[in-house]
């Protein structure tokens, strides 16, 4: 599986850094643009943004978020190809089980999702603080005290997320490609992992809000959601203070309180986690024992 | 002698379309087997069901005893009728990657058979034409020690040079441990390489044996045979 996992990163690394790449050109163009426009307002005491400013920033936001788009295109095709393109003869015949196979894609998906996440998150972090600030150990210091509990629950929950949508169009993708053959309409795909997304928003919102019980990941102590209100804001009080992630209202998988605490919700977390192994065993039965190239 | 293949009561359907029909077949361990027949006469469907790239709708079969699977994958080697290697890869890409997922692969023999075959290691895949890129995949399919090589149409659409050269490689490469199996409706060219034969009809067998017995019998060439089987 290592040995497959290489070769994924291989043939995509170029693309992905490709990618890296404009982003962080278009973020740069964006933070120069706010940086001179902070500068202008403090010449002449007001905004004077010119039009070539305004079209670079709009132009540079279109850009991230074509990206984005691209990459997540990118990803979702490279297990595609696999499955409608001549490569599958290679991929296939390897002596490796449809769980390998499946397994490697989706960690070495993960992996770019995550260098691209951090490597734009860095690379802006940095920027911001080289053009607005000049003390580089308060640079440093304001980084290092960014990465706390918060923010571990966050990007575990991020990772759960990104694995919940690549696991169910990467079941979508195998579900279509064995049930029809006919290529031009390989597209159905799209529409299947609509529908099977919304069904697991669905079901992880009714899980949150029918048994909303909390990790209160700071002492691993586990809440019901009105403790957390009632403590965090007073008794009978709406808990919307806290910063909610995820989701709305009370059925959020995770939601920071207004005593600062990441909170996250057991049952929302724990079938999110089912929805993963069961979309990896499901799609890695597929691509095992139904797949006709 | 032992088989290497087994298929029992073989049938692979399209929904009305029989592609393989109640196929019988046993293999043995040590020979070079063509099977033959025109386009649509099954010759793919069965191959793809031996790689274990395509499920049989029904019966059964067994490589080295064992249902197709990671195994069976180990020890086949696949050249299929087309160019399935990646296309970031160069030459010198492709044999690593052969290296290091097959055991049995020799990479010494690959760079031997590179430069019998005229390729240059730094090429990318993508640039190679038709002829060049046949040859490297029989370079990479034929650098394996495998127990059964199958080989899908080894020798369509190349040039007569192209194809001598692939055929050379084919003869001085077979490892008489093994079992050979190749496709083709090219019979002319290839037939003097078989130790069998085996005529595949609309799904089913329409007749096996020994090449050399088959010529005695009959009084006359495989490629004639093929022609006057397929002829109606």
């Amino acid at each position: 599986m290592r040995k497959y996992m290489k070769y994924e990163i291989k043939g995509t690394y170029k693309f992905i850094l490709g990618i890296l790449a404009v982003v962080l050109i278009a973020s740069s163009v964006i933070q120069f643009n706010i940086l001179s426009e902070i500068n202008t307002i403090e010449r002449t005491g007001g905004f004077a943004s010119d039009g070539f400013r305004a079209l670079t920033l709009i132009t540079s936001i279109l850009v991230i978020f074509g990206a984005f788009l691209t990459a997540f295109f990118f990803i979702v095709g490279s297990f595609r190809k696999e499955l409608y393109d001549d490569r599958g003869y290679l991929t296939f015949t390897l002596p490796l089980t449809g769980r390998q196979i499946l397994g490697s894609k989706l960690l070495v998906s993960l992996l770019w999702y995550l260098v691209l996440g951090a490597g734009i998150a860095i690379y802006n972090m940095v920027l911001a603080l080289i053009l607005f600030e000049n003390d580089i150990s308060y640079m440093i210091r304001t980084i290092l005290q960014s990465i706390d509990i918060s923010f571990i629950s966050l990007l575990i929950i991020s990772i759960v997320s990104t694995l919940v949508t690549l696991i169910l169009i990467y079941f979508a993708i195998a579900l279509s490609r064995v049930t029809i053959r006919n290529k031009k309409i390989g597209g159905i795909w799209f529409l299947l992992f609509i529908v099977l997304n919304m069904m697991v928003t669905f079901l992880t919102y009714q899980f949150s809000g029918l048994l909303p019980y909390y990790l209160n990941v700071s002492d691993f102590s586990i809440e019901h959601i009105y403790n957390i209100s009632s403590f965090m804001m007073g008794p009978g009080n709406s808990y919307s203070g806290g910063m909610q992630i995820l989701s709305n209202g009370s059925n959020a998988l995770m939601f920071i309180g207004s005593d600062f605490k990441p909170y996250l919700n057991i049952f929302g977390v724990l079938f999110q986690i089912i929805v993963i192994v069961a979309g990896f065993l499901g799609t890695g039965y597929l691509i095992e024992k139904k797949i006709d190239l | 002698m032992e088989n290497i293949v087994e298929i029992k009561g073989l049938t692979k359907s399209y929904l009305n379309k029989k592609a393989i029909n109640d196929l019988n077949l046993n293999l043995e361990k040590g020979k070079v087997i063509g099977i033959l027949g025109p386009n649509g006469s099954g010759k793919t469907t069965l191959i793809k069901i031996l790689t274990g790239i395509l499920r049989q709708s029904r019966g059964e079969v067994l490589i080295d005893g064992e249902k197709p699977g990671a195994y069976t994958k180990s020890i086949v080697s696949y050249l299929p009728d087309r160019n399935f290697l990646y296309d970031w890869m160069s030459v010198e890409d492709a044999i690593e990657f052969y290296n290091d997922f097959y055991e049995d692969f020799d990479k010494t023999k690959a760079y031997e058979l590179l430069d019998f075959m005229k390729l240059d290691k730094k090429d990318k895949v993508k640039a190679l034409s038709k002829g060049m890129h046949e040859k490297l995949n029989l370079t990479l399919v034929l650098s394996r020690e495998a127990k059964l090589y199958v080989l899908d149409e080894p020798i369509a659409g190349v040039d007569p040079v192209a194809r001598d050269q692939i055929l050379d490689a084919i003869i001085k490469n077979y490892n008489e441990d093994s079992t050979m199996l190749i496709t083709t409706h090219l019979v002319r060219d290839i037939e003097a390489v078989f130790d069998e034969v085996i005529f595949l009809k609309d799904g089913q067998i329409y007749m096996q044996g020994n090449a050399e017995k088959l010529r005695e019998e009959k009084h006359m060439q495989i490629d004639d045979l093929y022609k006057e089987i397929f002829a109606e």
